[in-house]
């Protein structure tokens, strides 16, 4: 009587063993995702840890042009260039007797150099990575959901 | 049943097998090497990053210091004891670069005569078990470079052509790296005022250091600080980009073109006078700036290797700050500073000279050994007259205790703390009562203290400048992190009054007139003093042969916009200041107001 109470409730064995198959399934077809996802983050952080080590790369290389530029430059500035091309363009060197001072109203003179702005009010620089960068998933899906409700709902 | 599925058992040992090999592998890696491979790992993340040492730019942004893009040409030792090329890739670098690599010089002297060649430095690092890199040489241009890369394609390619690959005949395994090394573009222009960088030669040595001068000086600035990043590959761990702190760009008071107006003047006048050596100094009194620093001898920055060659034994990289002297009659501006502001005398104040001073200890002469009879201070100036300057100091001013209390607030006692690396003076010694009087009158007219040419004029600008000493700089500026700061004038003391120093400006454009005329310049107001003391031979004393010429003027007299001080060493053509070195200053002037805009006094009054 009892063998037959429980055989009345017993699954199918075909039944049990599709419920473990797909049991299995299911959870490898999770884990698979999870590990995909991870993956797929993985990749593409190495990409991107390979794409700033040749940016920074760039950086130093550029930085290296731009002095060699800059270098360049004062070289073509010097005094005996400057003093060699003025005389190809028929200049002569000033001679103290014959220097005629002219006065031009309004004019004051050259003033000094100025290579960049005076001190300013303290400047915050932002952060260079976006906060999605850092945040956990979790952090990112509810920040998005409150900015898509925010949004949905109109300003007040 | 047990006998049943023996494909499927193998299968599954063999599956089993590889997943206790996986896992094992993993707890070995993670476990037992987890500590060296983690070690070894942050090692190759760790860098460090060099800053740009800073532009060095004279007042209106013209470049005096860049940095050029040069290369490290070194061996990759590994490649190099595979391939059993050495002596190929010294060969062609004999070919291409020997002969001119002042690098082999510099590590020749670091060495100490140990490393003399690309050979030496290239066995040392074979010889080194497991050595990774040995550098060469430094300093290679770009043309250089591109020559040993093509020569190293064509040493390459020869080989594949030929029947037989020989990988002894290559240069595979040469490296270059590229970096920055410091350039002066001008060459010996202002080089004694902004010293120079070496490159670093040791290799423990990560950069080189500033020497002599502005690169000294402002060695910190320059230099930027250098950063020790552990690279995290992971980008979502780096929170910044780290980048070094580049060295500030320093913007000098220097002008260019008085500079090289003035280098080129002083070649002329030391040519002239035959003067062994000299210097001319131009500051702004109303600010302390020094507009130009001209001295001898010239130097190349770009070739610091010759430094030892170019200043042999003493010879002061910077002749205007480097060396003191005593300095003769231009002294006698502050002697008779001293007696007007005090008010034991006026120009019109008389005495009698009679042609020597002393008590009979120590006599004193004019520098014509005559006698002038009666004079007012006014002639004294215009005649230069030693009796006279040591009769004020002794017998119009007196105390010893005053005297040299101003020559205190002069700065005579102390450096003028110029923003230059290797400033020197002379402590000024307050003399013991018993040799006051003599002291007082011997300092009287420059002799029997010391001082240098800088500290020289930056006293006579106070007479310049209303009574008010500046303290003379040559920062003008700089740029840090985008922001230009700009340096303010200081004041260092009043060590006379203002009604003091235009007293003496109008007694000194008197001078000029009535007696140096060599100094005066065409349509401008200039006061000025000459100077010409004797110089001490060791043994023999005061040699009347041997002097220092000096002149010291500033102008316009309403409104001085520039102070020149002139020093040249034991000229021979003559050995009078009146004769040397005023017309110096007169040649000097005649460009400087032209480069500095300043008006003719008829212009400058009318406008007025």
């Amino acid at each position: 009587m009892k063998n037959q109470f429980v055989q009345a409730y017993k699954q199918a064995p075909w039944r049990s063993q599709m419920q473990r198959i797909v049991f299995i399934v299911v959870a490898l077809v999770a884990i698979a995702l999870v590990a995909y996802v991870y993956l797929s983050i993985g990749a593409a952080t190495a990409t991107a840890a390979l794409q700033i080590r040749m940016l920074r790369s760039d950086i130093h290389y550029q930085q290296l042009d731009m002095a060699q530029m800059q270098n360049t430059i004062a070289e073509l500035n010097t005094k005996s260039v400057m003093a060699q091309r003025a005389g190809e363009m028929g200049y002569e060197p000033f001679n103290p007797d014959r220097v005629v001072y002219l006065v031009i109203p309004g004019y004051k003179g050259r003033n000094t150099v100025a290579l960049a702005s005076p001190p300013a009010g303290g400047t915050i620089r932002p952060p260079i990575l976006k906060p999605s960068y850092t945040q956990s998933l979790w952090e990112w899906f509810v920040e998005n959901m409150v900015r898509e409700s925010g949004s949905a709902g109109g300003a007040e | 049943m047990t006998t049943s599925f023996p494909r499927i058992k193998a299968i599954s040992s063999l599956y089993l097998l590889m997943i206790a090999l996986i896992l094992g592998q993993i707890f070995r890696l993670q476990f037992i090497s987890g500590e060296k491979l983690l070690s070894l790992a942050v090692d190759q993340k760790e860098e460090i990053l060099y800053p740009e040492r800073g532009l060095i730019v004279d007042r209106w942004g013209h470049l005096l210091a860049t940095n050029e893009k040069v290369y490290e040409v070194g061996v990759n030792l590994v490649t190099a004891r595979k391939w059993g090329n050495a002596d190929t890739i010294l060969a062609t670098m004999y070919e291409v670069l020997g002969g001119r690599d002042p690098y082999i010089e510099a590590v020749r002297i670091w060495s100490k005569g140990e490393f003399t060649s690309y050979g030496d430095i290239l066995a040392a690092g074979l010889a080194v078990p497991n050595g990774q890199y040995v550098r060469l040489t430094d300093g290679v241009s770009e043309a250089d470079k591109l020559v040993l890369e093509t020569r190293q394609d064509e040493l390459y390619l020869a080989q594949e052509n030929s029947r037989k690959f020989n990988k002894a005949l290559t240069i595979e395994g040469l490296e270059f790296r590229p970096h920055l090394m410091r350039e002066y573009p001008e060459g010996t222009l202002a080089a004694n005022i902004i010293g120079f960088y070496t490159t670093p030669q040791q290799a423990n040595q990560l950069m080189g250091e500033g020497v002599f001068g502005i690169e000294e000086f402002y060695n910190s600035m320059l230099a930027g600080t250098a950063l020790q990043v552990k690279e995290n590959l992971d980008p979502r761990q780096n929170t910044e980009i780290p980048e070094a702190r580049d060295g500030a760009t320093l913007i000098l008071t220097i002008d260019r073109e008085i500079q090289a107006m003035l280098e080129n003047v002083l070649d002329r006048a030391l040519t002239s006078s035959g003067a062994g050596s000299g210097t001319i100094i131009v500051l702004d009194p109303e600010t302390g700036e020094v507009l130009g620093m001209a001295s001898t001898p010239h130097f190349n920055p770009n070739e610091y290797g010759n430094l030892l060659e170019t200043f042999p034994g003493k010879t002061p990289y910077n002749k205007g700050i480097g060396e003191f002297y005593e300095p003769g009659s231009v002294f006698k501006v502050i002697t008779m500073a001293v007696a007007l502001d005090l008010g034991v005398v006026t120009p019109e104040t008389t005495m009698n000279d009679t042609g020597s001073f002393g008590d009979g200890s120590y006599i004193i002469y004019n520098w014509d050994r005559a006698a002038h009879g009666t004079v007012t201070m006014q002639r004294c100036m215009e005649l230069s007259l030693n009796v006279c300057l040591a009769t004020v100091a002794v017998n119009f001013i007196g105390s010893g205790d005053v005297y040299y209390k101003y020559l205190r607030d002069f700065g005579f006692d102390r450096r003028t703390n110029i923003d230059l690396a290797g400033e020197l003076y002379w402590p000024l010694y307050t003399p013991v009562e018993e040799s006051v009087q003599a002291m007082m009158a011997y300092n009287s007219f420059g002799q029997g203290l010391s001082t240098t040419a800088i500290q020289m004029a930056s006293a006579i600008s106070a007479v310049a400048n209303d009574g008010i000493m500046m303290a003379p700089h040559v920062l003008k500026g700089y740029v840090k992190d985008g922001v230009q700061y700009n340096i303010s004038p200081q004041i260092v003391s009043q060590p006379i009054s203002a009604g003091t120093a235009h007293t003496l400006t109008a007694m000194l454009q008197a001078s000029l007139y009535a007696e140096t005329e060599t100094a005066l310049v065409d349509g401008y107001s200039v006061a000025g003093k000459t100077g010409t003391a004797e110089i001490v031979i060791p043994g023999e004393g005061y040699t009347s042969s041997l002097t220092n010429a000096s002149f010291v003027g500033w102008g316009p007299t309403e409104d001085p916009k520039f102070i020149v001080y002139v020093w040249l060493d034991r000229p021979t053509k003559s050995p009078w200041g009146s004769v040397v070195a005023a017309p110096v200053f007169r040649e000097v002037v005649e460009n400087l107001v032209v480069l500095m805009n300043i008006p003719p006094d008829s212009i400058r009054l009318a406008l007025e």
